[in-house]
């Protein structure tokens, strides 16, 4: 790495490698040598195979300024000599770095990637353990932004674009200044492995930018499918309610109906003369049903029919015979009066059973017909 | 001067037989290029020195479309010639 060879080391190796002795080896390369730089100083072309071409190529006449003086002056015209090594050559030197090709960028992207470059080389300016500390850092931090980003909605997604823009437009304010310091570095100081850590970094940083974009794409179109698929069931949902079930809706209505009420004593009365004498005013069968417990609720601020049903029989659905008992004290079975005194009829009166599916469908049947009559 | 011709003159000045003469000119390019792909320089006093070169990536635009490209580091191989080649490619009469 980085060793001078010169003839007699250039000779040896010949020697080697052909099996001709050095001496005569020494005396071809003298030879090769000579003859090459007589053919170039006659201002000819050369092209060696395996090598490349030597071509003495002419530089006009120009004009240019002594740097102390400040006097402009005239550089005469005169030939100099380019060497173009030759393919093979070419790509066996650059091997190492033969993976990489030219890249249109689009401008934000490329104002990126020069900030990048900057920041790059001012950090492997300052040591390059520090650069490959830096390197950990990010590999340990890139996969918490990824959860971030996993976690993160559209909206999250869209302001973060905007932060970004702003960066750019911060790198393009730095970028001025910096660059001042990318041009005075010189090419040679910086170490071959520099670069080639630099050149990792770039890559891994491209390589996460697109596995980002990628991540996002995905979620995008994952939420969108979440959210069709919830529509579709909320939808499905919705059309089996309203076809097959009619009487649990009008149900609800009543429950979430409340009856405007005062405060008031509820008090729960078991007297079964005053029953009996109420009953008997209002209905003619209930007298069989006085002596079968029958049980007095006073209606009080929070307590509906259906809370009465669900209380007395189990289900609220049965609201609808407290309500035929009582009819002739309620106008409005979602709004009744506080202090209303109700009489709970016997569940056998009316075939109440909660545990019987037929009896509560026949309930909301009955409740159905009520509510729209 | 092409390489035919090159190594046809070699043949004459050394007198070594045309099997032997491009064996040893492939071998000196072999030795070069292998030299130059480990970084080493190959400096022949009288004539130059081949020199492996870093070269920074950097951004182009391109002229036709105007399109600003990124174009990679790079490694060369570059010629300096020794100072006798230079003068005397100076002295050269003057072109056209």
């Amino acid at each position: 790495m980085n060793e001078k060879l010169n003839f007699n080391e250039l000779s040896a190796l010949l020697s080697e490698q052909t099996g001709i002795a050095k001496k005569e080896t020494d005396r071809f390369l003298k030879a090769y040598f000579s003859l090459a730089t007589t053919v170039i100083t006659r201002g000819e072309m050369l092209k060696i195979s395996g090598l490349g071409t030597f071509k003495p190529v002419w530089v006009a006449d120009r004009t240019s300024v002594n740097v102390q003086t400040g006097e402009s002056f005239k550089i005469a015209g005169h030939y100099k000599l380019s060497f173009v090594p030759e393919k093979v050559f070419r790509e066996a030197v650059n091997a190492p770095f033969s993976c990489f090709e030219t890249v249109v960028l689009p401008d934000d992207e490329m104002r990126i990637e020069e900030e990048e470059m900057v920041q790059n080389v001012l950090s492997s300016e300052r040591s390059e353990s520090d650069d490959l500390e830096g390197v950990d850092s990010v590999d340990r931090i890139a996969p918490e932004v990824a959860d971030k980003e996993r976690k993160k909605s559209d909206a999250v997604l869209v302001s973060e674009g905007e932060q970004e823009r702003r960066s750019v437009i911060v790198s393009d304010e730095n970028k001025n200044g910096d660059s001042v310091v990318v041009t005075t570095d010189s090419e040679g100081a910086e170490t071959e492995r520099e670069r080639m850590e630099k050149e990792r970094q770039q890559r891994e940083r491209s390589q996460r930018r697109n596995s980002i974009l990628k991540r996002v794409a995905f979620f995008l179109l994952l939420s969108c499918s979440v959210a069709i698929g919830y529509v579709l069931y909320l939808i499905y949902e919705q059309d089996r309610i309203f076809n097959v079930d009619d009487q649990k809706e009008t149900e609800w209505t009543v429950v979430q109906e409340p009856i405007t009420v005062a405060p008031a004593d509820s008090t729960k009365q078991e007297n079964p003369s005053f029953v009996g004498e109420s009953d008997s005013v209002r209905e003619p069968d209930l007298p069989k049903e006085i002596d079968q417990k029958p049980i007095k609720e006073t209606i009080t601020e929070g307590v509906f029919l259906t809370k009465l049903a669900l209380k007395h029989f189990g289900n609220k659905a049965f609201w609808v015979y407290i309500y035929l008992e009582n009819k002739n004290d309620i106008p409005n079975p979602n709004a009744i009066p506080v202090g209303t005194e109700l009489i709970i009829p016997a569940a056998s009166k009316y075939g109440i059973d909660a545990s019987d599916s037929a009896s509560v469908a026949k309930a909301k049947a009955l409740a159905d017909q009520m509510l729209n009559r | 001067m092409d390489s035919k011709q090159f190594i046809d003159q070699l043949q004459q000045q050394t007198g070594f037989d045309k099997k032997q003469v491009t064996e040893l000119v492939a071998g000196i390019n072999q030795i070069i290029r292998d030299r130059a792909v480990l970084m080493d320089i190959v400096s022949i006093q009288g004539f130059g020195a081949f020199e492996p070169r870093k070269k920074r990536e950097r951004i182009s635009v391109s002229p036709s479309t105007g399109k600003r490209m990124l174009i990679p580091p790079k490694m060369t191989v570059i010629f300096k010639p020794s100072v006798t080649i230079k003068n005397r490619l100076k002295d050269l009469p003057g072109h056209e």
